[in-house]
């Protein structure tokens, strides 16, 4: 029995530092997902802490079948299609340009930012890549991210989100040309990140 | 043969790896020998991979989680504690006796306060059928009402005096003077004979000579004679 179906049936009999152990272990990939999705830092800390809510009440349901992660993101996409619902009934689901980057101002607020966006041309890609996914709708953002964020295939996002194959291949297409609009990317491979870049502060 | 227009459909696909190897293959080998279709190809592909990092790189500093963590332990505490209260407070209201009036009241105020989640178009169904049995119900009592409107009915008492035919019975006692019964009065012999004979005829065992009411007048008065003395002073 490996550690992590140990601290499984720790959690499930009701033990909370189990529970937190392995959210511990799952919480930046949870994280970084409700934040790409919901695109402002106190929501996305608490649509992912109600992640974590939910899946310590439904723990007691795990039953093996699946990894503890493959259980979990369901349950995150669940989480985040209420979510939507809700936020949709509250107001209209586009936001302003300035809003985003505020909302992403203030995840860099939080602490230096670590890895890929710690430079300065790397945090601009990430900001246009913020406010082109900020141009597409709820759904097609969330098939975006399920496919590029968690690896993901096409069959497997139509499975968890119950839509067609054919929903999901649009939906990444429109998606990617949105992304391709804003970053302007074509040169070689080898060096987009950097030019597509240069291609934003020209 | 290469088609562009074909080609470049699959280009997200390809780039997003959801496109079998050998089909795959083909593709890129096609994109050796058409430079529009590889330049296009590129850009997909570096936008894709762009994204794919950018999104993987947004994670807030370490200095965040801490606090992060120690929210979610709290809440969770918290939502335990919550849970357990529950179930105590559950567990107590069956052990101990509640009073008879909070036991009909509160299923009664739990039943009044609870909602029913229905799909709205079954609850548009429900409201349509509703709507439609009232104003059925609602017409049918309007042609009622309409049929039932009849000239009022007044009951009149008269009193009206029927002649009643009523029978008068009147009791007539005759008495047979004795003088003439034994043939003082004699007026007509042949037809008191003849009478007398019929009687006899018809009452044979008689061996007195039968009364007759011949010649016997009714009388409007009747008066009554108290005659005094019994049979065997008559003798």
């Amino acid at each position: 029995m490996s550690s992590e179906d140990e601290l499984i049936r720790l959690a499930q009999s009701g033990d909370t530092n189990a529970f937190c152990l392995l959210a511990e272990a799952y919480e930046r990939r949870i994280f970084s997902l409700a934040f790409h999705y919901c695109r402002e830092r106190q929501d996305a800390e608490d649509l992912s802490q109600e992640v974590w809510l939910r899946a310590y009440a439904a723990l007691p349901g795990f039953r093996f079948e699946s990894t503890f992660y493959t259980w979990l993101r369901k349950i995150t996409i669940n989480c985040f299609l209420n979510y939507r619902r809700a936020r949709s009934s509250r107001q209209s689901e586009t936001l302003e340009s300035a809003e985003i980057a505020e909302s992403h101002t203030t995840l860099h607020n939080g602490g230096a930012l670590v890895g890929f966006e710690s430079t300065l041309q790397n945090r601009l890609v990430v900001e246009k890549v913020m406010q082109a996914l900020a141009g597409v709708s709820p759904q097609q953002r969330l098939i975006f991210l399920l496919k590029h964020q968690e690896g993901m295939t096409y069959a497997e996002i139509s499975k968890e989100l119950g839509c067609s194959l054919g929903t999901v291949k649009k939906s990444i297409s429109r998606t990617v040309a949105k992304l391709r609009e804003k970053l302007q990317v074509v040169e070689e491979p080898e060096n987009y990140i950097s030019s597509a870049a240069t291609g934003i502060l020209r | 043969m290469h088609n562009c227009k074909t080609s470049k459909s699959n280009f997200v696909e390809l780039a997003c790896n959801e496109i079998p190897p050998a089909r795959s293959r083909q593709l890129l080998s096609e994109l050796n020998d058409c430079v529009a279709c590889r330049e296009e190809y590129e850009a997909v592909r570096s936008t894709v991979h762009v994204s794919g990092q950018a999104l993987r790189s947004g994670l807030p500093a370490e200095t965040f989680w801490p606090t992060y963590r120690e929210r979610l332990r709290y809440r969770l505490v918290s939502s335990q504690s919550q849970n357990t209260k529950n179930g105590a407070d559950h567990s107590s209201a069956y052990s101990s006796p509640m009073p008879l009036s909070s036991r009909v009241w509160e299923p009664l105020r739990r039943m009044a306060s609870s909602s029913v989640r229905v799909p709205v178009p079954a609850a548009l169904v429900l409201i349509l059928m509703l709507g439609a049995v009232f104003v059925v119900l609602h017409s049918r009592a309007q042609v009622n009402a309409a049929g039932s409107i009849t000239p009022s009915v007044s009951v009149e008492t008269r009193t009206v005096q029927v002649p009643v035919i009523q029978e008068k019975v009147i009791t007539r006692v005759v008495y047979v003077d004795k003088s003439r019964r034994r043939g003082a009065a004699q007026p007509d012999r042949t037809a008191v004979s003849a009478t007398a004979n019929s009687v006899a005829r018809a009452f044979p065992n008689t061996s007195q000579t039968p009364l007759s009411l011949i010649d016997f007048k009714p009388t409007d008065q009747v008066k009554l004679t108290v005659i005094k003395g019994n049979y065997k002073d008559e003798k």
